[in-house]
């Protein structure tokens, strides 16, 4: 396999674990992106565990995981009440807070960075194992109570606090699934980039998984699968010179989509108008074989 | 002593840009419910529109604050089409997401096409530097007192015009209840339009005085003014337009006082780690939201 696709199926892996971040709080009526800095706490945590105290990958993902988990709980334990924009807001500081933090912490590097990360073994089958694991865990949740509270709460949060769905725990136990999983996000972009630096978990990822998110679809978590390997691929396949203005084809793909098609490329009706057609065909070829 | 007037006017006139800011921002929400997280970058373009100019005219004052203050209304108005869709359809967090789009594409050209993306700078004679009053090692300087000054002063004209002018009240009836003031007859589009020309009179007019204090700009500055922004308007409570200046003025004296006083970059984490106690312990703000 190329070095080139070997990075980009892990940051595609790494990628759709963050849109699914994000994603499982929008469910919820929110947009939080504590996931990015969830990320730099798992990844550094995990850097500083495997290098300088040479604890195995599995003990170290386990820490960044519990990092992760405490990092976004003590927060959202406030956040589970504020409103959606106070919310999106209030995180977007959370990013620019640990990056200032990590930045002025001599021990993990400072501004110059920390280098030398140790790599686990088969990084993309491990990448792909916790996407698939992560991927399950969502499907079901969906498919629950919680989910469809969720969906409840998403529509109209007053209707969701007349059928008792407790809206506050419900968001708080979101943002730290969330936080988790942009822990184990950070885990894996430490191993294979094996240098970090605060800047790498800035609003500009942030930006990158918007795109992925909204474009492909909010309101299913296929949407981040499909589009994610699409949106981050195509840059890879331009002309350099074309290539450079990746940011701003993000940036006009975002505004186009909202406009005319709010809900994104995927949507839920759209993937139940698939399973329908597609169960349809398969009846039909049975009749045809009897 | 000296020291402290010095963190104390620079307070000032960072809390002045940011209450100028705030106020165009929160005139948008209050108006179509619309989270223009691109505000401030679009003022970042007229500065360096007037920077434009002012190369094209040899360096003309004149002309380059005009172009700052007209191209300001011109990026509003242009930007009013796109959210009149999504504040009909009463899509808020859209808004926002469109606005981060507009954003993204604001910074990357500006990054990439004009002067080829390095930092522009503005010819001396527009910051003002000569020294008018000088406390020991204290300076106020004629561009910063024009700049306290103006931001006040033209902070206090929009207050006059939305709370004494008919036009004014008939916005802010609009923003309290948009169905209510269509029944009475209010003409919506052009009052929506309005809205978008005044806050970018104040984009302009803010681009202007951070020409003045900044003598420089760069395509960050949007996301990082983006963020002290609606830092404020958090901190105040969304669309609440006098919480708003005093809140503004609060963020500029801490953030200049950390400057001041504290090692590295730790500015912009006390101005976030505001925003973030005033969202977990008061979620609508520290003076409550407004509709």
């Amino acid at each position: 396999m190329s070095i080139s696709l070997y990075y980009f199926l892990i940051f595609t892996g790494i990628f759709i674990l963050l849109g699914w971040a994000i994603y499982i709080v929008y469910r919820n009526g929110q947009l939080n992106n504590v996931p990015i800095a969830a990320m730099a706490v798992g990844a550094y945590i995990f850097a500083y565990l495997t290098r300088e105290l040479q604890v195995p990958f599995i003990l170290a993902l386990m820490a960044a995981m519990g990092g992760g988990a405490v990092f976004s709980f003590i927060p959202a334990l406030g956040l589970g009440r504020a409103p959606a924009f106070s919310m999106t807001i209030a995180t977007i500081a959370m990013i620019f807070i640990t990056q200032t933090v990590l930045r002025n912490l001599d021990f993990l590097g400072g501004v110059y960075g920390f280098y030398n990360i140790p790599r686990v073994d088969h990084l993309l089958l491990v990448t792909y194992i916790i996407v698939f694991i992560v991927g399950f865990f969502i499907f079901r949740l969906e498919r629950s109570r919680i989910g469809r509270a969720m969906e409840v709460v998403f529509i109209d949060p007053n209707v969701a606090r007349t059928l008792k769905i407790n809206t506050y725990w419900l968001s708080v136990w979101l943002q730290v699934f969330a936080g988790i999983v942009g822990a184990i996000a950070g885990v894996l972009f430490a191993n294979l980039v094996r240098i970090l630096v605060p800047r790498h978990f800035s609003l500009g990822m942030l930006l990158n998984i918007y795109c992925f998110m909204f474009v492909g679809g909010y309101t299913t978590m296929w949407g981040v699968v499909i589009f994610t390997p699409i949106l981050w691929g195509f840059p890879l396949l331009l002309p350099e010179a074309v290539a450079e203005w990746k940011d701003t084809i993000y940036g006009m793909l975002l505004i186009v989509t909202m406009l005319l098609r709010p809900e994104g490329v995927i949507t839920k009706k759209m993937l139940w108008d698939l399973s329908l057609t597609i169960k349809r065909f398969f009846l039909r070829k049975n009749r045809l074989l009897k | 002593m000296e020291f402290l007037l010095a963190q104390i006017i620079n307070g000032l006139i960072l809390g002045g840009i940011y209450a100028l800011l705030v106020t165009g921002f929160n005139l948008l929400l209050l108006e179509g419910g619309v989270f223009q997280y691109a505000y401030p970058h679009l003022l970042v373009l007229s500065m360096y529109v007037s920077w434009l100019v002012l190369r094209i005219t040899g360096n003309n004052l004149f002309l380059g604050i005009v172009a700052a203050i007209i191209s300001g209304i011109i990026f509003g108005i242009a930007t009013e089409p796109i959210f009149r869709t999504l504040s009909k359809r009463g899509a808020a967090i859209a808004s926002f997401i469109v606005a981060l789009g507009i954003a993204i594409v604001i910074t990357d050209i500006l990054s990439r096409v004009i002067n080829r993306g390095i930092q522009i700078a503005f010819p001396e004679a527009l910051k003002g530097e000569k020294a008018l009053l000088q406390f020991g090692y204290a300076i106020i300087s004629a561009g910063q007192l024009l700049t306290i000054v103006g931001s006040f002063v033209a902070v206090g004209g929009i207050f006059f015009f939305l709370f004494k002018t008919k036009t004014g009240r008939a916005m802010r009836a609009m923003a309290q209840t948009p169905e209510v003031a269509r029944l009475m007859g209010l003409p919506v589009n052009a009052m929506s339009i309005y809205s978008y020309a005044l806050a970018g009179i104040l984009g302009g007019i803010s681009s202007v005085f951070l020409i003045m204090s900044l003598g420089s700009a760069s395509s960050g500055l949007g996301n990082s003014l983006a963020l002290k922004v609606l830092a404020v308007a958090i901190f105040a409570g969304l669309g609440n337009l006098g919480g708003g200046l005093v809140s503004a003025l609060l963020l500029g004296m801490a953030e200049s006082f950390v400057m001041g006083y504290l090692r590295g970059d730790w500015a912009n984490a006390v101005a976030f780690g505001m925003i973030m106690i005033i969202v977990m312990v008061k979620p609508r703000g520290r003076f409550g939201m407004k509709a």
